[in-house]
């Protein structure tokens, strides 16, 4: 489990991390989503003390990190998969972290098999892949079986196979009863693995829901289509609901349930032959909830573009 | 016996790893053993430390030789004083074996800066201090093995010196036992020296977090501070004193058989050395504990 409370990051008069509290919760999958800068990183680092927060504090298992008597049976941290030394090979490098805590070296091949480096772990890390980097940042994670697992944008860099991989296994490792925290800035990616959102944007907590719940924020459309668009589309507005036409005869509906919308156009006497539920997707949802968050804003860029042509 | 019962959340039942996983200030030790162990460089650069220390001293030993060579054919005054030229000669000899630490210090001090400006360089210190988040332990448990490595290199070095030495004093009658007036303590002295620029070199680099940086800083004290202060004190006698007070001076008087007059005694010397590397050690634990990895 991962507490956090009023944990603030400022660097100079830039705020990274804006008060956030916000609890990780064990035997789940909790993704922490947010846009690249949004503050995901900084807070990983405060967890596990690698930076000291400006105000509040952070608790992992019920303690500060460092206090704890084992730290890595307590945490397995992927923050940045180049955290290695390029003229030590894979083996040695986990042998050098399993030392620090007395693991068994029978764990270190244990790991290493599991994350598929036993091949190339004599070699120097100097000559790894991006995804071998990443698998070597997860064995070295994984090495002292911890409570909880924290992996910042652990996908980055893997093929689809490894991808996959990473899913399951965050789900597994959740399953076992640990505490699974992944960052990442791909709602899609999110989508498919955790149980749980964290949701930051410019340093701040927007959301801390269930995936489910978080799509369900999400506002429901529906398309319409009818032979008699202009009175249906009065009779919308008579009830305050929110409409665009896409081309004629073909409504988007926002706001209202199906049932609604067919009573509606019952009693203005428009008929409809076409009433899909649109569900909203993660994407969008984050989107509307990220909306006046994003620190660097497409819309911005795009009008930036235009100004230089 | 009490039992003290571990706040653990009842959701979270992982089974554990056996008990004995946990960190301690030896197993950190161990580590940054295998750290050191685990990158040629390492070796390269100790063992050039070693070819430098043991060159040095054959030089010193070929030179000595030289002038008591000179000396028998050309004669002297005779007498006493002549008694005392001779033992002159026998206290340059048993100086040979610790005289290596000149070239040998820039060296070390290289390894010890490159010890945790390597980890800053390449992001090593986040794995470093999410394995022991306790900063003491990580800072200290690295110094401990990179002084150790510095002390075996300063007696393997030494002790080279003394051997290589013997067959060139030989000759000229000054040869002479390890157990030698002052030889032991001299060795052990160069060993000491060696140990604490290991320290010095490694809390200068945890201050500046970057290699190049740091060699440049150590070295600079070493070997450009003494320049400087030798061409102030030109200016004035307070100067002089000041280079007194500077780690290769210092060191130098530290493994002295015997104390010129105006030097500083050996234990002198060592306090002064221990005292530079304290300094550079306590920043550097300051800056790993306080500042952001």
């Amino acid at each position: 489990m991962i507490e956090a409370f009023g944990l603030t990051k400022t660097y100079g008069k830039r705020t990274a991390v804006d008060g956030v509290t916000f609890t990780v919760q064990p035997g789940q999958v909790t993704g922490f989503l947010g846009p690249n800068g949004a503050g995901k990183t900084t807070t990983m680092r405060m967890i596990l003390g690698l930076d000291r927060p400006t105000s509040g504090r952070v608790l992992v298992n019920g303690r500060p990190y460092a206090r704890h008597a084992a730290p890595l049976t307590e945490v397995g941290a992927l923050l940045d998969a180049k955290s290695v030394h390029p003229a030590r090979s894979a083996f040695k490098h986990l042998s050098v972290l399993a030392a620090t805590h007395g693991i068994r070296r029978s764990r270190v091949e244990e790991v290493m098999a599991m994350t598929g480096i036993t091949e190339t772990a004599r070699k120097r890390v100097k000559g790894f892949s991006l995804g071998m980097g990443q698998r070597l940042g997860i064995a070295a994670a994984l090495l002292g079986d911890p409570r909880t697992v924290i992996f910042d944008e652990p996908v980055n860099g893997l093929d689809p196979e490894g991808v996959q991989w990473v899913r399951n296994l965050a789900k597994g490792l959740a399953a076992e009863g640990r505490t699974v925290f992944l960052s990442s800035h791909l709602m899609s990616e999110m989508a498919q693995t955790a149980d749980h959102l964290i949701v930051i944007g410019r340093g701040r907590i927007i959301a801390d829901a269930p995936v489910a719940e978080i799509l369900a924020q999400g506002q429901d459309r529906a398309l319409v289509r009818s032979d008699q668009s202009t009175q249906l589309q009065a009779g919308l507005a008579a009830g305050g609901i929110l409409f665009r036409e896409l081309e004629p005869g073909l409504l988007e509906v926002s706001g209202a349930e199906p049932r609604k919308i067919a009573w509606i156009a019952r009693e203005c006497d428009a008929l409809i032959h076409e009433l899909t539920p649109v569900r909203a997707t993660l994407e969008e949802a984050f989107m509307e909830l990220t909306r006046d968050d994003v620190e660097y804003r497409s819309a911005a860029l795009a009008g930036a573009g235009e100004g230089t042509r | 016996m009490t039992t003290s019962v571990t706040a653990s959340n009842s959701a979270t039942a992982v089974r554990r790893r056996d008990s004995g996983t946990r960190l301690t200030f030896l197993r950190a030790v161990r580590a940054e053993w295998i750290k050191l162990a685990s990158l040629r460089s390492s070796y390269v650069i100790l063992a050039i430390a070693l070819l430098g220390m043991v060159g040095v001293g054959m030089l010193k030993a070929f030179s000595v030789a030289d002038m008591a060579a000179g000396f028998a054919v050309y004669g002297g005054p005779a007498g006493a004083e002549q008694e005392g030229i001779l033992k002159e000669f026998g206290i340059f000899a048993r100086e040979v074996p610790a005289t290596g630490i000149m070239v040998a210090q820039f060296l070390i001090a290289s390894l010890a800066v490159i010890q945790i400006g390597s980890e800053y360089s390449t992001r090593m210190i986040t794995t470093t201090l999410t394995a022991v988040p306790r900063r003491m332990t990580a800072v200290l448990s690295k110094t401990l093995v990179i002084a150790a490595a510095a002390f075996a290199t300063g007696i393997l070095g030494a002790l080279i010196s003394y051997a290589v030495a013997q067959p060139i004093l030989q000759p000229q009658g000054l040869g002479y036992a390890l157990t030698a007036d002052g030889v032991v303590p001299s060795i052990l002295n160069a060993a000491v020296f060696l140990a604490l620029i290991a320290v010095l070199g490694l809390g200068i680099g945890a201050v500046l977090r970057n290699s190049a940086g740091g060699i440049v800083a150590t070295l600079g004290i070493l070997m450009i501070l003494p320049i400087i202060v030798a061409i102030l004190s030109g200016l004035g006698d307070a100067f002089k004193d000041v280079g007194l007070f500077l780690p290769a001076s210092a060191g130098g008087d530290m493994v002295a058989i015997r104390t010129s007059p105006g030097r500083l005694t050996p234990v002198q010397g060592g306090l002064v050395v221990l005292a530079w590397a304290a300094a550079a050690v306590g920043g550097g634990l300051a800056s790993v504990k306080y500042r952001d990895a």
